[in-house]
């Protein structure tokens, strides 16, 4: 709780008790009443403003983003609060107007770091016959390592020694179906790894 | 991590002016005059016409265009607002379109005239209309946006339907000063279909240009 002589700015919890209590006019009300005394020029209730805010963003952004990533948007939210406070009307309700700014912020957010591009796998990756094939075909054998055994034996068969599908079903033992089903999810899940991999570096 | 930006903040908290009614009306009825400057410079003033029926169907037209330009602008004023008390005002601009331009668009074509359906039709006119309308909204979608920029809308899908809906009506209003089409089916199906497009293409490009 952020006391400033008679505002007491209580900050929104997630829960739908504390949902339905920020809903009570005095809460808004005190909300509002700082913002607004901040449009006036008084830097006193601008800064409990701020900092209250600040906590209720951090929280809006704990569950939707990493850490750092919470921070600089809460950071981007406080800033267009901001530039834009001149548009806010008090005669009507603050905290939509915040929340709806911190969701464009994160629907943002989202499209810019969700701009992924995603690279086929060609059907020469790992051959032996080109000349960077060492190293790559060494890195491939090791994320192979990561599947099931008959998926991994699919995959190798198939798109590494260039068998056809009749072929590594001969064998392996695994009717041609199965060869089918095991090299899609075998790629499937490689792609996922490789993918987990990149987003921890 | 935020303390510095908090104390920059507050250090720049200077006294504001408030985005209110009178900016809003002052953009927007701004608009209309730039959007009927524009089509009486560039089309002229129509005559008057020459026939009674002339004349009604002259007067719906603009009682028609200016009704759903005004009830958007009110809705556009309000969206510009925080809070969600007006779920729903685009159903009711809509609603409005349907009464005022195709409920008299399906009565004409099945009760009038067999001869008049060639006015449906018109393509050179069409285009010709189609285009002015587009001029005279361009100041309005304007000012409406800049509004919108300077407003707290909440409800940016809602917001960019009632500015598309709003400044297209107002630009259909100023271009009844030179329409000389007195059809109801010319003008019912081609005035419709000219804001619904607008509010279409408004529905697309606003929410890129609201920006916190």
């Amino acid at each position: 709780m952020i006391d400033i002589g008679l505002l007491s700015l209580g900050p929104m919890r997630g829960s739908l008790r504390n949902r339905r209590e920020s809903r009570l006019p005095r809460s808004l009300s005190d909300w509002e009443s700082a913002f607004v005394a901040g449009q006036d020029g008084d830097r006193h209730a601008y800064r409990a403003f701020l900092e209250a805010a600040e906590a209720h963003l951090k929280r809006f952004f704990a569950r939707k983003a990493p850490p750092a990533d919470a921070a600089d948007l809460v950071q981007d939210v406080l800033i267009a609060l901001h530039t834009k406070r001149a548009s806010y009307d008090p005669a009507y309700p603050l905290m939509p107007w915040v929340n709806t700014i911190a969701k464009y912020k994160w629907i943002d957010w989202l499209r810019k770091t969700h701009r992924v591009t995603h690279v086929e796998l060609d059907d020469t990756y790992g051959d032996p016959g080109t000349p960077q094939q060492p190293a790559a075909g060494h890195a491939v054998g090791m994320l192979l390592n990561n599947l099931p055994r008959r998926q991994a034996e699919a995959i190798r068969l198939v798109k590494l020694q260039g068998m056809t599908i009749a072929e590594a079903s001969a064998v392996s033992g695994q009717s041609e179906s199965l060869v089918k089903v095991n090299i899609h999810r075998g790629l499937k899940k490689l792609s996922a790894f490789v993918y987990d991999e990149g987003e921890a570096i | 991590m935020s303390n510095d930006l908090l104390d920059k903040l507050v250090a720049d908290a200077a006294p504001v002016r408030r985005a209110n009614a009178v900016l809003f009306a002052a953009l927007f009825s701004g608009g209309i005059a730039i959007a009927a400057a524009s089509i009486l410079i560039f089309y002229g003033l129509r005559d008057l016409p020459a026939t009674t029926f002339g004349v009604s169907v002259m007067i719906w037209k603009a009682f028609a265009s200016v009704a759903v330009a005004a009830t958007g602008a009110v809705l556009v004023y309000r969206l510009g607002k925080p809070g969600r008390g007006v779920r729903g005002g685009t159903d009711k601009v809509f609603a409005l379109i349907a009464l005022l331009f195709a409920a008299p668009l399906v009565i004409a074509f099945f009760a009038g005239p067999e001869s008049h359906k060639e006015w449906l039709f018109n393509g050179a006119w069409v285009l010709d209309c189609m285009r002015g309308i587009g001029m005279a909204t361009v100041p309005v979608w304007t000012a409406s946006v800049i509004w919108m920029r300077k407003a707290a809308p909440t409800d940016i899908a809602q917001a960019s339907w009632a500015v598309g809906l709003a400044s297209a009506a107002s630009g259909t209003s100023a271009f009844v000063l030179y329409c000389p089409f007195d059809s109801v089916l010319y003008v019912g199906l081609w005035y419709m279909a000219t804001i619904l497009g607008i509010a279409c293409v408004s529905r697309f490009i606003l929410p890129g240009v609201i920006r916190w």
